[in-house]
């Protein structure tokens, strides 16, 4: 091991006794075959709360989102809402059981995300960062993602 | 037909199967609904062959090409208990006995829902509530709390026919969903809880926000205890809209619209009571008139804010509902949680007024049938405050516990069966106070 990978693996261990865990960076993703560039934070609040699925420019999205278990799932809520998962299920406990709105589409991984959103230019979703291919544009980061 | 009876008796949970025949429960209009959601869902289900996931609240999601069929459900086990002899806790006032003193009561929160769903392309969806809570007649008999068909022609607008839930507080429409909800009981447990009809509703983005706007119309379903009697209150017309505007955390809703009872009250002894008005007392025709639930008007608005945010959940809210003839009653509430981990502390307060100006029969004071037409014409008002304090605990993602004290402060009752207060003459009745503890264990599946 060279001593440049030694001093990575160095700062990569102090990084992880230092924050207790990998921070995910959550990015709100779109196809790039999809005209959108940028999304506002109000529009991803509006579209992943269900209170209004529709871009500033007409555009109708259908959001779709990693599993519940995952750490960027739990980093992207914090960030956007300042809930927990628990919160952000009561939340959706009272949408569902009054037949209001129906919830994001949930994929297990983020992988599959990029995989679906890649494909349908109507779908917006979100990701670690670390997860985004050349297939999809990132149309907004959240400017704090906590662990 | 098999028909699954889940009664209770103070503490202890029976099951049954009985095989009685049904009871035309339905009307034609309910029941050709049901027939057809229930057609929606067969279809849905039989072609729901692809992958199966979970959704965000644990429920299972089967998807295909263009169907997605899903099927959740939620649940409370709750516990009251209070040392208030002689007096009854209901949770609301669809509920046929409640908590009596000193036992630990499993009756009035525990309750029971699944719902099945299915969508089509995102443009037509179809679902069905089926509900077991304690009703009017005592029983847990699983009745019908939501069933309708969805019609989203565009991304702003969606329309429903069918069995829908009242909307006319803010959270009303899912005051039984206990998951869903910071405090043990919602102040205003708003009745009728459900009506067959239909809604529209639209919404639009502004300054950044999102606003929304529904309008609803139909006939009430849905069964009323007082005392002894059961108030069949199905096939009252109702209509109503609503305006809401959220923003980040924050929702402000103003709501208004009416009901008109059109079923008079027809137990015998209550029949009795207003003949005998009528006949002995020189000012009986107008206080029976005041007493008639027949084509009774009642007009509702509701002014509400709520946050939920970075921890913090409150609400604020003002309501009143007025009748051409009956007093004018105002409900106030407040409510602030602030989460710490995975506990949830919350302090509420509700304070409901009626004014108390009574007719008079014209009979002289002491007389037996002026005294009952007090009590009736209390039991027309609700002057009642609540205090509650109480912390919710999440457990896991799908289940939490929830504990909670009430002290309920209460002149005229609405959800309290006290015999006590129709002991005192009904104009000079005292406030009374009592303390009720409660615990719950609500679950999402």
């Amino acid at each position: 091991m060279s001593r440049r990978s030694l001093v990575h693996c160095a700062v990569l261990i102090l990084g992880l006794i230092t924050t207790g865990a990998v921070e995910a960076e959550a990015v709100v993703i779109m196809a790039t075959s999809s005209a959108v560039t940028q999304v506002s934070r109000d529009e991803v609040v509006n579209i992943f709360t269900g209170r209004y699925r529709r871009l500033a420019n007409g555009t109708a999205v259908i959001p779709v989102e990693p599993g519940i278990d995952t750490p960027v799932r739990k980093a992207f809520y914090k960030s956007l809402l300042g809930k927990t998962v628990s919160e952000m299920r009561a939340y959706w406990a009272r949408l569902i059981f009054s037949g209001r709105t129906t919830p994001p589409e949930e994929f297990s991984t983020d992988a599959e995300v990029v995989e679906r959103v890649a494909k349908d230019p109507t779908l917006i979703g979100y990701v670690d960062r670390q997860s985004v291919t050349s297939r999809v544009r990132v149309v907004y980061a959240l400017p704090e993602s906590l662990p | 037909m098999i028909e699954l009876d889940w009664t209770t008796m103070t503490g202890k949970l029976a099951f049954r199967f009985s095989t009685r025949p049904a009871k035309g429960r339905l009307s034609i209009f309910g029941g050709g609904m049901l027939a057809l959601v229930v057609l929606a869902l067969s279809a849905a289900s039989a072609k729901a062959q692809g992958t199966e996931r979970q959704g965000p609240t644990g429920n299972a999601i089967s998807e295909a090409p263009d169907w997605t069929f899903s099927r959740a459900g939620f649940g409370t086990l709750g516990a009251v208990y209070h040392n208030v002899e002689g007096v009854e806790f209901r949770r609301d006032q669809s509920q046929g006995y409640g908590a009596a003193a000193g036992h630990i009561n499993f009756a009035p929160d525990s309750i029971l829902g699944v719902q099945l769903s299915a969508s089509l392309r995102k443009t037509f969806e179809a679902s069905m509530q089926v509900t077991s809570r304690l009703d009017a007649e005592g029983s847990y008999r699983p009745s019908i709390s939501l069933a309708f068909l969805k019609y989203r022609p565009v991304e702003d607008a969606a329309f429903r026919v069918g069995r829908l839930a009242n909307e006319m507080y803010l959270q009303s429409d899912s005051a039984d969903i206990g998951f869903a909800n910071v405090t043990i009981r919602q102040p205003t447990i708003f009745y009728p809880r459900t009506f067959n009809g239909g809604d529209g509703e639209w919404g639009v983005p502004v300054y950044e926000g999102a606003a929304r706007v529904k309008v609803f119309a139909g006939w009430t379903t849905g069964k009323l205890r007082f005392d002894r009697v059961i108030y069949d209150m199905s096939g009252s017309p109702i209509r109503g809209a609503v305006v809401e505007y959220v923003k980040n955390g924050w929702t402000g809703r103003i709501a208004s619209g009416s009901i008109v009872y059109d079923r008079p009250v027809t137990d015998p002894q209550t029949a009795e009571f207003i003949q005998a008005l009528r006949t002995f007392a020189p000012n009986g025709n107008q206080v029976a008139d005041w007493l008639d639930m027949k084509n009774r008007r009642i007009d509702y608005q509701q002014a509400a804010l709520a946050y939920d945010s970075d921890g913090w959940q409150g609400m604020v809210s003002y309501a009143r509902d007025k009748s051409p003839t009956w007093p004018c009653r105002s409900i106030a509430y407040g409510m602030v949680g602030y989460r710490f981990g995975a506990w949830t502390p919350y302090l509420s307060y509700t304070d409901e007024k009626t004014n108390r100006n009574f007719l008079s029969t014209g009979l002289p004071p002491g007389n037996v049938l002026a005294f009952a037409a007090g009590i009736a014409q209390a039991a027309a008002r609700v002057n009642q405050t609540d205090l509650a304090l109480g912390t919710r605990y999440d457990l896991t993602q799908n289940l939490a516990l929830k504990f909670q004290w009430n002290r309920i402060r209460y002149q005229d009752p609405k959800t309290i069966v006290d015999p006590s207060r129709q002991t005192i003459a009904a104009e000079n009745r005292p406030f009374k106070v009592m303390d009720l503890w409660s615990a719950t264990l609500d679950f999402l599946f």
